[in-house]
């Protein structure tokens, strides 16, 4: 979800480069996929195997798949290439293209998804749907916490404790949706008063604050640092090579995130577009990626239980407004919030 | 002295004044333009904060309720705006509409929400019916078909949309997984699946239900952002008034003029309260009472009640009051105001001079031409002559407090002992709410798989002919007579699950006196006596007016012939707390006070011919024990009873 403000038609261009010999076809589908790049290479594969229209993925974090469509759509030279669906990456990110009406009305036929898919659906008219969904939570390292007598962290609150001073790993809110979440997180959670104080003990015991959410796990995994905030499902791969790593659900409950799939409003081949977003929303699917791929919770109902998320008791999440949080205004209050706590060294 | 004094108060409110001086120069400053504005942003705080009332988890008559008080504000200050000839104001009439608006969305959100929380209601009683206790006995695939549905007792109290999908998903793997309940019953199977699946489904109920929670926060943070961007726009245009005008202020000379002449009004005005002070105690020389002798009398009575806090308020009854009675009443009821306790002032000839309020409803129903008090062995026995004969109230004195040489007293007393006996705490009522809660409650369940049952078979199709269907209905209305009748029973056992909501009570018994005069005779007198003191208050709605109709119904078949029937409200303060009274009283013919005792035994009845059942007063006597408070009653055989619910109200009602 990092904005990436460099970006521009020709970095684009330099990007697609590799798969640029499918353009040559009338019917390419080009899709900006925001999954991991693995789940992004697996649908194509398999869609491009079934249904034998020649495929295209370029892969984007949110922020700059967001930043590229928005740009796109201003300029009077658009790329050369036109994209037709928008795979993954946060749903508010996805809702805020809807809101600047770049998005192309999609409903799903499929009668199999859960509430939360649909919901993304009804909030955002029709215009995209949630594909996948994901749990923020605490990641501790337990041998660098041990090492200097440190307990694990049960909530929030617990990181602003001063005895966490340095331990603390976020990445930047202005950059990375992970982070992002977290703030909005904390923001649902407290009333006004409570969460400035929250943040601002939290914002104390920082380390260091990398730009994207994964760079502020990979010390934690390998044991530079104590403590960070991520999506639970990154971190299994990880807690492979370093069994120290330990998730906790914070107990105030937490935040998550809908990952969503909409049909840009420039699209020159809808049917295989809608096709394409029908096809990622299919059990079979699904149940692919979530065996081996990427761990998430899947939107159908028929798709098997995430090896993540399968214990019920965990999933003590609290009701995310992505109404609310996906707003510009609002999302630059979170921000301003954030940044004038103080600065970080 | 008397030089010494005013001096002294002249220097403390030149000081005074001094320092508080910005402070009155912030206010005299305020332009009229300015303190409507300054008025205006108090007003949409002041209603921005009631917003946090609107706590979707409330039940719909107290969200009904806050939902009125803050559109009221907003309409307020949209009516200032309107009426406002200033521009600035007119322009900011559409923002205020914003916030209506959307107040009116949220309202419309919440009724819907409202709507699936009743249907949830329906599907949990279906589920409760589903679900075994005994898994002893079951085979693998019957413990399938038990965890779907307790599965969907989860689902349908699950309150966020991850954990209702990780639940469906389960859902979805149990009914069509590798443990197939299709090969099992196909009956109990379509049975399940009906109940999850569809628009009226457990899943789909538990969605919206959800949703439309996050749609009223989504409605409180917009209202909420709307209201605070108005608020900025008025303070921002407030302090460039002020700037405006900062120019034009006056020197400082003569704000310092401004300053002494209110010094001098002040002082002047407390000189003229210091000299009305001497001459009252000069009227107390006067009457040979020394000044400072009394003064420090009242002071011991001060310090003394402050040991002693309590909270107490004087009513003026004795229309014969002189100087030192005036002075007493006033002075008492100033250092008693904090006070909570039984007291009465008597004079030297043991009349009474002043009555707490307190005391008052102790001797509320001892009404009587004649009465009097008299002070024996640490207790006031207060005599008075009832219908029949003399009685009187024994009240054990905590403390008595002589004041000055007339002979008063004033008298802390405890609340006479006979009282508790009037609280209805009879274990035999326990012991047969018990049973009667125990069988009512079994009964109830299966009296559920019969309604049920019946009604699955009248929708079916096989059904052919017109007679089979009037034996069900007749079967249906048995069925649906029994529940009522097993309601009751378990209301008396204080089993009913109540659904308490803050009630106006005067309102809800103006709403049942149509319905009161509907089921009276034609000679039977009904009138209301509402206290408008009577606060809103926590309570099941619709069994307190099952309630009161039970009283007035029991009341009505107590009249022969002419009559009336007096609902009454009232609120009156005892030791601790105050105490709400609704209470229905009548002149009919009484009850024998051996059968006193038995009135709320289930199925007890006195009338010889009645309809009833017997089991009014019992589910009346349950829900007031339930709601936390009794039921008081007096009675006397040929003048009448008054059946009083009473209820102590605590700091959250």
């Amino acid at each position: 979800m990092k904005p990436c403000h460099y970006l521009s038609p020709l970095f684009v261009c330099l990007l697609i480069l590799p798969t640029s010999w499918a353009n040559a076809e009338n019917h390419t589908l080009n899709i900006i996929c925001s999954a991991a790049p693995a789940t992004c290479n697996v649908l194509r594969d398999s869609f491009v195997s079934i249904y034998d229209i020649p495929t295209n993925i370029v892969r984007m974090s949110s922020g700059e798949a967001l930043d590229f469509i928005e740009k796109n759509s201003r300029s009077n030279n658009p790329t050369d290439i036109s994209f037709d669906v928008w795979w993954g990456g946060t749903g508010d990110t996805h809702l805020k293209a809807v809101k600047n009406g770049l998005m192309h009305k999609f409903v799903s036929s499929n009668k199999m998804l859960l509430g939360w898919s649909t919901y993304l659906s009804d909030i955002s008219d029709g215009n995209t749907v949630g594909v996948y969904a994901g749990m923020l939570g605490i990641v501790a390292n337990k041998k660098v916490l041990t090492a200097q007598n440190l307990d694990l962290p049960n909530c929030w609150s617990d990181l602003g404790d001063p005895k966490y001073r340095g331990q603390l790993i976020i990445a930047d809110p202005n950059t990375s949706g992970t982070a992002y979440t977290f703030l909005s997180t904390i923001f649902q959670i407290y009333d006004p008063f409570q969460r400035i104080q929250v943040l601002a003990e939290i914002k104390e015991n920082i380390l260091k604050t990398p730009k994207s959410g994964s760079d502020a796990l990979l010390p934690v995994a390998s044991d530079d640092a104590a403590l960070s905030v991520a999506f639970i499902h990154d971190v299994p791969l990880l807690k492979y090579q370093n069994p120290s790593l330990a998730i906790i659900i914070p107990c105030e409950g937490t935040g998550y995130e809908i990952g969503a799939a909409s049909i840009l409003k420039s699209t020159e081949h809808l049917k295989e577009a809608k096709m394409f977003i029908e096809y990622t929303l299919l059990a079979s699917t699904q149940n692919v990626l979530t065996k081996k791929i990427a761990l998430q919770m899947y939107s159908n109902a028929n798709t098997l239980s995430s090896p993540v998320y399968n214990n019920l008791k965990n999933l003590n999440v609290i009701n995310y407004n992505f109404n609310i949080y996906s707003r510009e205004t609002v999302r630059n209050d979170v921000l301003s919030t954030w940044n004038n706590l103080g600065n970080v060294d | 002295m008397i030089l010494v004094i005013i001096s002294t108060i002249l220097g403390i409110s030149t000081w005074t004044i001094i320092l508080n001086n910005q402070y009155i120069e912030i206010n005299l400053s305020l332009t009229k333009k300015e303190a409507s504005r300054l008025e205006l942003i108090n007003n949409l705080n002041y209603a921005s904060l009631d917003l946090n009332s609107l706590d979707k988890q409330r039940s719909e008559y107290i969200f009904l309720f806050s939902h009125n008080e803050i559109s009221k504000e907003y309409k307020k200050i949209k009516k200032i705006l309107t009426l406002s000839k200033d521009k600035y104001y007119i322009e900011k009439i559409k923002d205020v509409d914003k916030i209506i608006n959307e107040l009116d969305n949220f309202k419309s959100t919440m009724k819907l929400r409202n709507d699936y929380l009743f249907h949830k209601k329906t599907l949990q009683t279906i589920l409760n019916n589903n679900i075994y206790t005994d898994y002893k006995s079951f085979s693998t695939e019957e413990i399938n078909i038990v965890s779907s549905w307790e599965l969907l007792k989860d689902a349908l109290n699950s309150s966020n949309l991850i954990m209702l999908g990780e639940l469906r998903r389960k859902f979805n793997y149990l009914i069509s997984g590798p443990i197939n309940l299709k090969n099992y019953s196909l009956k109990e199977n379509r049975q399940i699946n009906n109940i999850a699946s569809g628009a009226n489904g457990v899943f789909s109920t538990t969605r919206n239900i959800i949703i439309k929670n996050i749609k009223l926060e989504e409605h409180i943070y917009n209202i909420q952002k709307y209201s605070s961007v108005l608020i900025e726009k008025l303070e921002h245009s407030l302090a460039s008034l002020k700037e405006e005008r900062s120019e034009k202020v006056l020197p400082p000379l003569l704000k310092n003029q401004t300053l002494i002449a209110i010094s001098v009004v002040c002082v002047f005005l407390i000189i003229l309260l210091i000299g009305k002070l001497l001459l009252l105690l000069r009227r107390f020389n006067n009457a040979n009472i020394k000044s400072i002798e009394l003064l420090s009398q009242f002071n011991k009575i001060k310090n003394n009640l402050y040991e002693n806090p309590l909270n107490n308020i004087f009513s003026k009854k004795n229309n014969t009051y002189n100087e030192f009675h005036i002075f007493i009443s006033e002075i008492l009821y100033k250092f008693l105001l904090r006070t909570q306790d039984i007291v009465l002032i008597l004079d030297k000839n043991n009349n009474s001079v002043i009555n707490s309020d307190v005391f008052n409803i102790y001797i509320k129903n001892s009404s009587s031409l004649t009465s009097h008090y008299s002070i024996n062995n640490q207790n006031l026995v207060f005599t008075y002559t009832s219908k029949i004969d003399e009685k009187f109230i024994l009240f054990p004195i905590d403390y008595i407090h002589k004041v000055g040489n007339f002979g008063h007293k004033i008298l802390f007393l405890s609340p006479p002992e006979n009282e508790s006996k009037n609280i209805i705490k009879n274990d035999r009522l326990e012991s047969l709410g018990k049973i009667s809660g125990e069988v009512a409650h079994d009964i109830n369940n299966m009296l559920s798989v019969i309604i049920g049952s019946l009604n699955i078979l009248r929708e079916s199709k096989y059904l052919v002919a017109k007679e089979d269907s009037r034996v069900i209905d007749r079967a249906l209305f048995s069925a649906d007579k029994s529940i009522s009748i097993i309601d009751r029973l378990l209301t008396f056992a204080c089993c009913q699950k109540l659904s308490p909501e803050l009630v106006d009570v005067n309102d809800l018994i103006e709403g049942l006196y149509e319905v009161i005069c509907f089921t009276s005779e034609k000679n039977t007198t009904i009138t209301l006596d509402l206290s408008p003191d009577v606060p809103i208050f926590y309570i099941d709605p619709g069994q307190l007016e099952a309630c009161i109709i039970n009283l007035c119904i029991n009341a009505m078949n107590a009249i022969d012939g002419e009559g009336r029937i007096i609902v009454k409200t009232s609120i009156s303060h005892s030791e601790h707390c105050e105490i709400l009274q609704i209470s229905v009283d009548d002149d009919g013919h009484g009850i024998p006070k051996n059968i006193q005792t038995r009135i709320f035994e289930p199925f007890f009845t006195g009338q010889k011919k009645t309809d009833g059942q017997g089991l009014g007063l019992s589910m009346a006597y349950g829900f007031i024990k339930q709601s936390g408070g009794y039921i008081n009653v007096y009675s006397e055989v040929g003048l009448g009873t008054t059946m009083s619910l009473v209820f102590e109200l605590g700091d959250n009602q």
